[in-house]
């Protein structure tokens, strides 16, 4: 197996990286975790061009494939890709600007931030019909979920002030008091789950990220 | 009778399970009724919003203030109006801003774009660009991104949006790590308000001010009541509310009404379907 390929390397690797991070955060000493922040940065960089990358792969895999209800997709989402960037390269070539030239600005402008917009005004039309299909008291645990459910929408609207000034007062409630805690119990478990994690990756016993 | 009663149950039946086409068009409908004929009614200012407010209000002229993006086109409709009548509440204040986008590479041009065309241009309104404001566009690197902004801002930002050296703009100058900041506002639509809490107000003492979306209320919530926020503004609901603090009716108070109306919509089918539901269980029995 080649070095950079055995895992000892990689752990090691990773501890120490890790302890420098955490060291510069807690302490003065300069041990170079903000230099490997900056490496992170640039390595987001690469990151993105790699997810391009692999998406492009993704989806040629299942033009070639004729993968049932899938290839016309991916195709369509291929010609898009074209469109895009040979009209921002033609941007660039004639004018000289990277992201902001004119065809690009316009795509951007006239098709991705209608669409954008329009996909996400759709989830209200679905959030309305899923309301209706499924907040249903069909047993006592769905009641009061119905009940909370119905209350704290009552807290978000200014109709509800204006037919009684105490009607949002229920819902406010329920998303400041139980919400909260329930959200700071989420936040406390997820932080010391990432510090195990930390821990785990630290000392060999996490080994997702590993090279098999 | 039996009869009587079947076509009843029938009747409950199909209104429980009623064709989501007609759904959707009769919610266009009543979605595009508040549009038409908009109405205004009184919104009571909730504790967060004015808490945003009274910190924004409490800084001295030409404090500087991180106006953070991360919030893409998909955000414009729930966090547009913060965006818009915090930036107003900048211009009133006279404090300067430099802009960062960290995590929509695509878009970020465009929400800036936006933000200025509603809220008006900063040279429109006296502020001239590198010495009251700049913007820096888009950083990759996502939480270490704003881990290291809040360090060194150079080892993520080397030059501004335009081109220009970091070191060439005057209000940058002496400006290098979290605590040159005397405010975050950071409008979010997925992590950033944990990676400001996180990286600039819990480690550096920097006040910040998170715009969310509906999904982003618990934990924004959870937070205020820490003293890990300075106060938050909630959706459209807590534009409206900022906007009538400033006294500057904007897009979210136009877009209240419309929303207020989805929402009763909502409320409405809720209680219908659960009648329904009832009446035909009932009916079953």
């Amino acid at each position: 197996m080649s070095l950079f390929q055995r895992r000892e390397i990689v752990v090691v690797l990773t501890t120490a990286v890790a302890v420098a991070v955490i060291a510069d955060y807690w302490t003065t000493l300069p041990v170079y975790g903000g230099t490997f922040m900056e490496w992170a940065v640039i390595l987001g960089a690469f990151a993105m061009g790699l997810a391009g990358f692999s998406t492009i792969r993704y989806h040629i895999g299942h033009a070639l494939k004729k993968t049932k209800g899938l290839w016309v997709f991916s195709v369509w989402w291929m010609i898009v890709l074209a469109i895009t960037v040979l009209t921002g390269l033609a941007g660039l070539a004639l004018t000289f600007k990277a992201e902001d030239n004119p065809i690009y600005i316009w795509i951007l402008n006239n098709v991705y931030a209608p669409l954008n917009i329009a996909e996400y005004g759709l989830t209200g039309f679905f959030t309305i019909s899923a309301s209706y299909r499924l907040l249903r008291a069909r047993t006592k645990s769905s009641l009061v979920f119905m009940l909370v459910a119905l209350l704290v929408m009552l807290g978000s609207i200014a109709i509800s002030e204006a037919i009684w000034s105490q009607l949002p007062v229920p819902g406010q409630w329920i998303s400041s008091v139980p919400g909260a805690a329930g959200e700071r119990g989420a936040t406390i478990a997820m932080g010391i789950g990432s510090v195990i994690f930390a821990l785990r990756a630290m000392t060999g016993r996490e080994r997702g990220y590993l090279p098999e | 009778m039996a009869e009587k009663e079947k076509e009843a149950q029938d009747i409950w039946t199909r209104i429980l399970n009623i064709d989501v086409r007609v759904f959707y068009w009769a919610c266009l409908i009543i979605l595009a009724l508040p549009l038409i004929f908009p109405f205004t009614l009184p919104i009571v200012v909730t504790e967060p919003t004015r808490a945003a407010f009274n910190t924004i209000q409490s800084l001295p002229e030409g404090s500087l203030v991180l106006y953070y993006m991360e919030c893409g086109v998909g955000g414009w409709p729930e966090l547009m109006g913060s965006m818009v009548a915090s930036l107003k509440h900048i211009y009133a204040k006279r404090l300067k801003f430099v802009i960062v986008n960290i995590g929509y590479s695509v878009d970020h041009k465009l929400t800036f774009d936006r933000i200025f065309s509603l809220a008006g241009h900063p040279s429109a309104r006296g502020y001239k660009y590198g010495e009251d404001w700049a913007y820096f566009g888009f950083a990759s690197g996502m939480e270490t991104a704003m881990a290291s902004l809040a360090k060194n801002f150079r080892s993520v930002y080397r030059e501004d949006d335009f081109g220009t050296s970091i070191d060439q703009l005057p209000i940058m100058r002496n400006v290098n790590e979290a605590k040159d900041f005397k405010l975050v506002l950071c409008f979010n639509t997925a992590g950033g308000q944990s990676w400001v809490r996180a990286h600039w107000t819990v480690a550096n003492k920097v006040p910040s001010i998170i715009a969310v979306i509906g999904a982003g209320l618990a934990q924004s919530q959870s937070d205020f009541k820490a003293g890990m926020n300075s106060g938050f503004w909630f959706s459209t609901r807590g534009a409206a509310e900022y906007e009538g603090l400033l006294k500057a009716p904007g897009i979210s108070s136009a877009r209240m009404s419309a929303l207020d109306t989805m929402q009763l919509v909502t409320i409405l089918c809720v209680i219908a379907a659960n009648f329904a539901f009832q009446m035909s269980k009932r009916r079953k029995k």
